[in-house]
């Protein structure tokens, strides 16, 4: 009997999954989510992998080992305030930390540039805790580890016994806690000896970083999180064990790895944005097996556009954070997110009828117009359908509509008229439009973080990325573009090739000069906590897979760099020597040559562990190559518009599942699969590799 | 070496096709906030990385503003400014050539104060100069007599450190060692000016960089047509606007209360709006005349504070460039705070007159817009002041440390039309302020916060409230005895409110200084009432912390917006819940009766205090009675507030209260002269107010409902302000 690893994304509007077999073969199968029973799109999505495979549900789950899972359910609590009824518990005098929200910090955040600068129509989000449920309580530590005021335990007290029958969960954080967590242990120790019904989170227990505000921040966001996610996990729990499911059950979060149920039902918080990171993963495990080190990976789908560096295979860890404007602050992998999409909205705006692009979107829902579900207000989908890109026959699988013919209409009536262009004209230049702003997010991407585009391939995923990014990539400079052979399910594809990583970090702050003796004990004192904590839930690491990293910064600077530390035994001087000159260097890569100043003293913050326990499965399957020659996926001739040239072509139309590995189309020339749409542009080639990846090529200048 | 003339050659394309154009215009402000990004992610003072005290922008080869990326937005203006005084004086010698960056920081061209060291550059393409970047930060120190920038003992300029009109230190690309060797040889901490110097650099080049790409991608003559372009269709669409306004005249006055080493003194600062067709003109009359304490506004941070709070107001969708400049006249008259002589001291006017001067515009601007039926939405009251401190001592290994309190921009939003405003919500004319953890300022100095805290009724009462404050203590710890000092530089508002009220508002809550000598600090007190010690009130200038002093700060409230009286009372109950407002503030200031519990409003009681209060605004006549609740119908001649004019057969037009119909006057006369009036003590205003007589509150009630039309702050005696509309749009 064969045994399986599967991977289920649960999305905002897909529900996707991956199941990966001993060989290494993959089966997909994509469905909607189905909230607030998030369940019944996951067994829908598992139930037509299964068919794929010719098996029943239960014989599959019955033949699997790892069940991996990423979820946006935590977001949509978040949007749709389904809460748990929280109290938060500070340091007295910081009571309301929460609303101060270090200042305009709160309504700035998430914003555009325009809607910042808007001091009229901006306001901050409402405090996840309001000031009725948090309580300050008599305790302090220093700004040196050392207890100034014992915690009070008659406040503890006091706050035990007025706590509302409403409240479900209980926050803790305070001054300093993550360089001394004494006061934090007490107070959570007392309070759940008190009640243990509660759902109790201390600061200490998450998030170990310097900075009381988004340390509360993410404190409050995991405690309202806590009741429901716990529940949702329970019941997912259910869910496979009702279908015969008896292996291990894993969940994806935030730092890029999976971790243990229990883990995750501890840190609800974690689990923010883990499809996104799914993805990216996914990305990285490919990067791996291509040999590629140095990769920009771009997420073009109907609502977002999310981009992620990976340079030497890494992935850099997210400065500030935030779900909803809602600030947190835990190891998260670095994604950002722009507003440009499929679904975003294309305008003219009084009084010269400039046009732009968003930053509203329609969405799913009304959608574009050519969906014909509502959506009256041309999108760049509509622009891409009147471009010639999309088809009906492949779109969905033949069963979504898109009808040409209203959208065209409605693309004269809202854009080109009022313009005085043609059809054609403006839908061409609407469409460079998109791709400027694309262009832009990317090099913006690209400044922060010091990344040279001529080094690196453009992953491209996402349902509208295939049909602007190849052209985008060529003026971007990238050495090529790849378009993953499971781009449709791409986060459920990161869940099946990603491994166990608990990834932990402490603020320690230190000056130059450090002693040795200072670091190998905050090292060996976080390393052993990650081991322990590995061992005790039966996993096992390779010494190979802990990798230490220290965050540090020229003395004062707000901006820290993550600089990898190896050490081949205890931390020596020599070692801190290294990691300075090694910092500097990366410094310079990554804001120009000249930039380093040792003379302005360098500052050690955040000390990070990250150890990886790898999973047992199979490698990715590889399949021979064939003759380039793609007659055979030849569906037919259409006119299309190809930037490259600026022109109307006749393009070769090409079933993507019928392409071969070793196959080879020249543009112009479209390539359509059921979830998304290539357009291959005069001058580009796509190839297809072993992995069934598609490989945009062209002549560099 | 000459100067290349800027100009377009006569093949130039007239105008340039919307999407190029469009792509253009994103690519500007790509340009100024990758600028951005450069800057903060390389600069080593807390201000610019913890603050975002900084401004990246890019200007044509006539100091034009083209884009600027978010931050300080008053300095925009006062840059165009320096970038003309270096195209005036160096265009011939020593020359503006590709390659160069010249240092300006001379408050007396168009830098903010000393420390904020502008970099200029220019940029070009080919042979030809196409425009400059420029961008500053504050850096952490410039010289002078005090650490940080801030020299609150200064009695003339040149006590304020070091300062240029312009000074080449970079030239053809290549760093003047010995220009920079002898700049940072002014300067305490070289280390880090250094590192903040390279952080500008580094922005000045990225904005450069994209800004030539444009040039490559689209050509010089596409390029600069885009430009103009641009600037003329903000020009365009902003007059467009303003014709869209009635005409007329709006005052506001705001006083600056001066408590240091030269005694004490208040200095009203007065600004007029005159509007007419499509043009805006500010003018100072009214203004004190300059002053030996470094609080004067020099011209070029004067003229950007009145335009920053209208970037946001009142052309909030209009790409900000000098198409906006255009529309808008600014007059001081010289010698007046708002525009001194040199050697005028300036280096503390970015804490307080910018802050006044910004406040005024918004607060013309505002009335404005009141008296537009499509503009009157976005008015708002004033915001909340700051109340800063540079603090310096020594470490426990005894290195002299110093750090200023970024906690100023802790400062609030004022009350808008139809919300409150945002609690500790930053500052008016500078988007993405914040301020550190107390954990962070505790790292990098030996003090301790005993807490920092939000401060019940500090909002500005009003039918929406002002956004509350914090207040903040500290005391010496891990520090020699005796070493810790701190520097009150932005020390104002403390007996008279920064932050007014509108269309019948209150002011916010007053600023504090607290030196509480000998203080309880053993007794973890966690706010001001459970703080003790001997209260000293050093404000404006250095005072010493001993080991047992506790140090006391409070920044200003936000002015609230329309007659408290008019708040919804469940509204009043929440921010008694939230601990926002007080219960004796409730009842006394809102007229708001809850029931024991202090959790649920008793509605009956309410009503019965609402009218008892409003019987008393009219010295014991009955108020007509209105429903609270009913939409006011003020048509299209509204007058801001609960006022409007409208025709009265016969008679002509006439102001009338919206609220309850009452006429007051005849359209053209002052409706302040034909209606019941009153001195109340400031302390009216809610209990956080240092009420000493001075200031006092003049309310203007109608004499039909006795709502309250308006609040003015005022020293007993000065002048009432009074607004006229002179022309209503078509």
């Amino acid at each position: 009997m064969n045994r399986y690893v599967i991977g289920i994304d649960v999305g905002g509007t897909g529900t996707d999954c991956a199941v990966l077999d001993q060989d290494g073969v993959l089966t997909v199968g994509k469905s909607f989510s189905t909230p607030p029973d998030f369940t019944r799109g996951m067994v829908a999505s598992l139930g037509l992998a299964a068919g794929k495979l010719g098996l029943a549900t239960e014989d599959l789950l019955a033949a699997t080992d790892v069940f991996l899972h990423s979820t946006t359910v935590g977001e949509n609590a978040i949007g749709d305030g389904t809460l748990a009824t929280a109290a938060l518990l500070l340091t007295r005098g910081f009571e309301e930390t929460l609303i101060i929200t270090r200042g305009a910090y709160g309504r700035w955040t998430g914003l555009s540039h325009d809607q910042m600068i808007d001091m009229i129509d901006s306001a901050k989000p409402a405090p996840l805790v309001p000031g009725s449920l948090t309580t300050g309580i008599g305790e302090r530590t220093d700004a040196a580890g050392q207890i100034v005021r014992p915690l009070d335990p008659d406040d503890i007290a006091a706050v035990v016994a007025g706590l509302g029958k409403d409240v479900e969960a209980v926050g803790v954080c305070f001054l300093w806690s993550f360089l001394n967590p004494a006061n934090e242990r007490a107070a959570v120790s007392a309070l759940r000896a008190a009640r243990p019904d509660l759902f109790v989170t201390a600061s200490h227990e998450i998030t170990s970083t310097i900075g009381e505000y988004e340390r509360a921040s993410t404190v409050a966001l995991n405690v309202k999180l806590g009741p429901f996610v716990a529940a949702y996990l329970a019941k997912l729990r259910d869910a496979l064990a009702e279908r015969g499911f008896r292996g291990t059950t894993l969940l994806m979060k935030a730092h890029g790895g999976a971790v243990s149920l229990e883990d995750a039902r501890r840190s609800p918080v974690s689990l923010m944005e883990s499809g996104p990171v799914g993805g990216l993963v996914g990305a990285q495990s490919l990067a791996d097996q291509v040999g590629h080190e140095d990769v920009i990976a771009a997420d073009v789908g109907g609502t977002t556009f999310k981009v992620a560096v990976i340079s030497g295979g890494r992935v850099g860890y997210q400065r500030e954070p935030d779900v909803l404007r809602y600030h947190y602050l835990l190891p998260k992998m670095d994604i950002h997110s722009e507003s440009i999409a499929g679904g975003s909205v294309v305008w003219l705006e009084p009084p010269f009828n400039a046009p732009r692009i968003g930053p509203r979107s329609a969405g799913a829902s009304p959608g574009p117009v050519c969906f014909g579900v509502g959506g009256t207000e041309v999108t760049v989908t509509d622009v891409d359908v009147i471009l010639g890109y999309l088809n009906a026959d492949f779109y969905m699988e033949g069963r979504g509509r898109l009808d040409v013919a209203v959208a065209g209409k409605a693309f004269d009536e809202q854009i080109a008229r009022p313009l005085g262009l043609s059809r054609l004209e403006a839908a061409s230049a609407v469409y460079r439009l998109v791709n400027n702003h694309i262009h832009d997010a990317l090099h913006k991407r690209t400044v922060e973080g010091g990344v040279d585009a001529r080094e690196y391939v453009l992953y491209s995923y996402g349902g509208t990325a295939g049909m602007h990014l190849p052209a985008v990539a060529q003026e971007l400079g990238v050495r090529s573009v790849l378009i993953p052979g499971a781009a449709g399910v791409q986060g459920a594809f990161g869940l099946v090739t990603t491994d166990v990583v608990y990834d932990e970090v402490v603020s320690r702050p230190m000056t130059e000069p450090v002693r040795a003796e200072d670091v190998e004990q905050v090292f060996a004192e976080l390393t052993d906590a990650v081991l322990d904590r590995l061992k005790s839930e039966g996993f096992a690491v390779d010494p190979d897979d802990v990798d230490l990293s220290v965050d540090l910064r020229y003395t004062k600077q707000f901006n820290l760099v993550t600089t990898p530390f190896e050490v081949s035994g205890p931390v020596t001087e020599a070692d801190l020597a290294r990691l300075g000159s090694d910092y500097e260097a990366l410094y310079e890569r990554l804001y120009g040559p000249g930039t380093a100043y040792r003379e302005a003293g360098i500052e050690l913050v955040n000390f990070r562990v990250r150890a990886k326990a790898r999973l047992r499965r199979a490698a990715l399957a590889s399949a021979p190559l064939n003759d380039p020659d793609p007659a055979a996926a030849l569906v037919g001739e259409r006119e299309a518009y190809f930037v490259i040239g600026d022109s109307m072509r006749t393009a070769k139309g090409y079933d993507v599942t019928k392409l071969l590995p070793g196959n080879e189309v020249h543009g112009p020339a479209i390539l359509w699969s059921p979830i998304t749409t290539i357009v291959v542009n005069p001058g580009q080639r796509a190839r297809v590799d072993e992995h069934r990846n598609i490989i945009v090529t062209w002549e560099s200048k | 070496m000459t100067e290349t003339k800027p100009g377009v050659p006569g093949a130039a394309p007239a105008t340039v096709d919307p999407f190029t154009l469009e792509i253009i215009k994103s690519k500007l402000d790509r340009a100024a906030d990758e600028g951005c990004v450069a800057l903060e992610l390389t600069a080593g003072s807390i201000p610019i990385s913890e603050a975002h005290d900084r401004v990246v922008g890019l200007y044509t080869d006539d100091g034009d503003l083209l884009a600027g990326g978010a931050g300080f937005m008053s300095v925009l203006p006062g840059a165009g400014l320096a970038i003309r005084h270096v195209l005036r004086t160096y265009a011939e010698d020593p020359g503006i050539g590709e390659g160069d960056v010249f240092l300006v920081n001379d408050p007396y061209v168009g830098a903010a104060h000393a420390p904020d060291a502008m970099l200029i550059a220019p940029i070009f393409v080919g042979e030809r100069r196409v425009g400059f970047a420029c961008a500053y930060v504050h850096v952490t120190d410039i010289g002078g007599i005090q650490p940080g920038g801030w020299h609150t003992e200064a009695t003339e300029s040149y006590q304020e450190g070091f300062q240029t009109g312009g000074l080449k230190i970079i030239e053809a690309g290549r760093l003047r060692r010995d220009i920079w060797d002898t700049v940072l040889r002014q300067v305490r901490f070289p280390e880090r000016v250094t590192l903040d110097l390279r952080s500008i650099v580094a922005a000045c080049n990225v904005a450069q960089d994209r800004f030539m790409q444009i040039f490559a991608t689209y050509g010089e003559e596409v390029t600069l047509a885009a430009c103009r372009q641009l600037v003329s269709r903000s020009e365009e669409t902003l007059r467009q606007r303003l014709r869209e306004l009635p005409d007329g005249e709006w005052t506001a006055r705001l006083y600056f209360d001066y408590h240091g080493a030269r005694g004490e003194a208040v200095y009203p600062v007065v600004l007029t709006l005159r509007k007419e067709a499509d043009l805006l003109k500010f003018d100072f009359a009214g203004t004190h005349d300059q002053v030996d304490v470094p609080i004067n506004c020099p011209f070029g941070l004067t003229y950007g504070c009145v335009i920053g709070p209208l970037y946001s107001l009142l052309s909030w969708d209009i790409p900000i460039n000098e198409g906006i400049h255009r529309c808008i006249e600014v007059v001081a008259e010289e010698g007046t705070i708002a525009n001194p002589r040199r050697p005028g001291p300036v280096s503390c006017a970015t804490e307080a007159m910018a802050h006044i001067i910004q406040n005024l515009s918004a607060m013309v601007l505002s009335k404005m817009m009141g008296t537009s039926q499509r503009y009157s939405r976005r008015a708002t009251a004033q915001w909340g002041a700051h109340a800063a401190a540079q603090m310096f001592g020594l470490d426990a290994s005894h290195h002299f440390v110093t750090e200023a309190t970024s906690d100023l921009f802790a400062s609030s939003a004022g009350a808008q039309s139809f919300q409150d405003g945002a609690d500790v919500g930053g500052e008016m004319a500078a988007p993405t302020t914040r301020i550190p953890n107390t954990e962070t300022s505790e790292l990098y100095f030996p003090a301790r916060f005993l807490y920092k805290r939000i401060v019940p009724d500090s909002g500005g009462p009003g039918k929406f409230r002002g956004g509350t404050i914090i207040e903040w203590a500290v005391v010496p710890h891990n520090t020699p005895a005796q070493s810790f000092s701190a520097n009150m530089f932005s020390g104002r508002g403390v007996t008279f409110p920064q932050a007014q009220g509108i269309f019948g508002g209150l002011p916010g809550c007053t600023t504090d200084y607290v030196q509480y000598r000998g203080g309880n600090a053993a007794e973890f007190p966690s706010n001001r009432r459970e703080t003790t010690g001997r209260e000293e009130n050093v404000r404006f200038g250095v005072t010493h912390i001993g080991p047992d002093d506790v140090m006391y700060l409070r920044t200003g409230g936000g002015g609230g917006f329309g007659d408290p009286l008019e708040r919804d009372p469940e509204r009043v109950a929440q921010d008694v819940a939230s601990g926002f407002v007080s219960v004796p503030a409730a009842h006394a200031v809102y007229g708001v009766v809850l029931d024991a519990d202090r959790h649920d409003v008793d509605a009956a009681a309410t009503a019965e205090l609402r009218t008892d209060v409003r019987r008393r605004r009219l010295g014991g006549t009955e108020p007509a009675a209105v429903d609270d609740h009913a939409e006011l119908a003020l048509g299209d001649r509204p007058l801001g507030g609960y006022l409007h004019v409208v025709d009265e057969p016969g008679t002509g037009p006439v102001i009338r209260c919206a609220r309850c119909s009452h006429e007051i006057c005849a359209a053209d006369a002052d409706w302040k002269d034909h209606v019941p009036h009153r001195e109340a003590p400031l302390a009216e205003a809610g209990p956080v107010h240092r009420d000493t007589g001075e200031c006092v509150l003049r309310e203007f009630y109608c004499p039909g409902c006795a709502a309250m039309l308006e609040v003015e702050m005022a020293r007993p005696g000065d002048p009432p302000l009074h607004d006229r509309v002179t022309g209503w749009p078509a």
